[in-house]
């Protein structure tokens, strides 16, 4: 069964500038897709739209229900997206609380939050930061307490808006390593071609808001010829 | 990374760090009232409220460097405001203004003692469980958590202006201008960025808090008996 899927899906920005033009995407339960492009090729607009953040034009199917304004509660809890910015993700005034909002706005009962964002941060090794304020966290620390967020409210498909960007080594590799751990269906919007090929099982290439290539990763990785028509190379 | 002293203080471990979040708040708020209703004939009722602010202060462990520079930034706002007050009532204008003055520094030195021994997320939590409206409190939280982004924002912006030699040779109101128009955009976008982070989390304009710790039986029994001293003296 697909989890994700994309029928000519558009958006254009409200000044009329076209970002996505349509767009006809399969993503399959369980898959972990690399969208790869160059700057303003539309990755993070598509990831607002599979959200619903973005009202997008054409059709989308999210876990078999259809994108749509009734089913946003549903899509929301199981499409869970971190943002390249983790400062714009961690808007509360401790990680404890930036961890709960999601859960509590799905409706989880109060007395179960602690367990739910305990666990959640210590999936991504933040188990003993739930009381720290956000803005005393290093980078890396908010790019980790950002996916917690998101893994709080259990989601099905995680979507990851450049999720090494501005990370050190050490914390790049600790990235890649915990998102090779999770089975979630994953779709990876990166400029990190080295981790979109080491996580990532499949790879679709935008440019100017269209789908211009899909493939094996390594298949168009390796194909430099591809990536410099596109713009990214 | 911006280092806040409240924070800094609020690490500290004492007496009144030890209490909840809640006995601070609904204290403060006690003690607020108390000094600005109390007439100022009670002198007895107003040398207990020095003695209390004293030891709140002793208590907490507050560093008193901390706490005067506080003090000193505040105050003086304050008194700008009291200032005409002398020229209004010829008679008695400096004692209004001296009591005045006296009603807001026991007011600022409690708020001063309370914050930094809580913690502002702390406090929140506090103001969460007295029943202030979650907008407020979610307000508030906002406010606290990008402040100091912003301030991140404008240190950046200008160590990026000096190392291109601005302030080496001129200054000028223009410059300044669209350096503070600049970080007022990119404040605009993050709200905007912030907002679609929210709505992706399941954020539906209803605002869902966890409350903090509630009132203790022994905390509860000490405002009682505060309430009942105040009260008694304003009787009596």
């Amino acid at each position: 069964m697909n989890a994700i899927e994309t029928n000519d899906l558009g958006f254009s920005y409200p000044d009329g500038t076209p970002a996505l033009l349509g767009i006809d995407l399969q993503v399959k339960e369980g898959e972990s897709i690399g969208l790869i492009g160059p700057n303003g090729a539309g990755k993070s607009t598509l990831l607002l739209c599979l959200n619903g953040v973005f009202n997008a034009s054409g059709t989308a199917s999210i876990l078999g229900k259809e994108l749509s304004k009734d089913n946003m509660p549903f899509i929301r809890s199981k499409l869970g997206i971190v943002f390249q910015d983790p400062d714009v993700q961690l808007f509360m005034s401790s990680v404890f609380d930036d961890v709960a909002f999601g859960p509590l706005n799905m409706g989880v009962p109060k007395e179960k939050i602690a367990k739910v964002v305990l666990d959640a941060l210590e999936k991504v090794g933040m188990g003993t930061s739930e009381q720290r304020s956000s803005h005393h966290l290093s980078f890396g620390e908010k790019k980790r307490v950002a996916l917690a967020t998101v893994l709080s409210m259990e989601p099905q498909v995680l979507l990851l808006d450049e999720p090494s960007s501005n990370l050190d080594p050490k914390n790049r590799r600790r990235l890649m390593e915990l998102l090779n751990s999770f089975t979630h269906t994953k779709i990876i919007a990166s400029h990190d071609l080295d981790l979109v090929e080491r996580c990532c099982s499949r790879v679709v290439l935008l440019s100017g808001g269209k789908i211009s290539a899909q493939g094996p990763a390594s298949d168009i990785i390796s194909d430099k010829e591809l990536l410099k028509n596109s713009g990214l190379w | 990374m911006h280092k806040h002293l409240l924070e800094e203080a609020a690490r500290k471990d004492s007496l009144l760090h030890r209490t909840s979040a809640t006995f601070k708040m609904s204290l403060l708020i006690i003690f607020i009232f108390s000094v600005v209703l109390t007439p100022v004939e009670n002198r007895a009722a107003f040398i207990l409220y020095i003695v209390l602010a004293v030891a709140g202060l002793i208590a907490s462990k507050i560093p008193p460097v901390y706490f005067l520079k506080r003090l000193a930034t505040i105050f003086p706002f304050v008194i700008l405001m009291g200032a005409f007050i002398p020229f209004v009532d010829d008679k008695h204008g400096l004692a209004r203004f001296l009591t005045y003055s006296l009603r807001a520094l026991l007011s600022l030195s409690a708020s001063i003692i309370i914050l930094g021994s809580a913690g502002f997320t702390r406090l929140l939590k506090g103001l969460s469980n007295l029943r202030v409206p979650r907008l407020i409190v979610m307000l508030l939280s906002f406010l606290w958590r990008y402040l100091f982004l912003m301030l991140n924002s404008f240190e950046q912006m200008s160590v990026a202006s000096r190392a291109r030699g601005y302030g080496l040779i001129r200054k000028d109101m223009r410059t300044t201008a669209n350096m503070a128009g600049s970080l007022f955009l990119n404040t605009f976008e993050k709200g905007e960025s912030i907002y679609n982070a929210m709505l992706s989390r399941g954020f539906t304009g209803e605002i869902n808090l966890i409350s903090g710790e509630g009132l203790k039986t022994a905390e509860s029994v000490i405002l009682g008996s505060i309430v009942a001293v105040i009260i008694g003296m304003n009787i009596l």
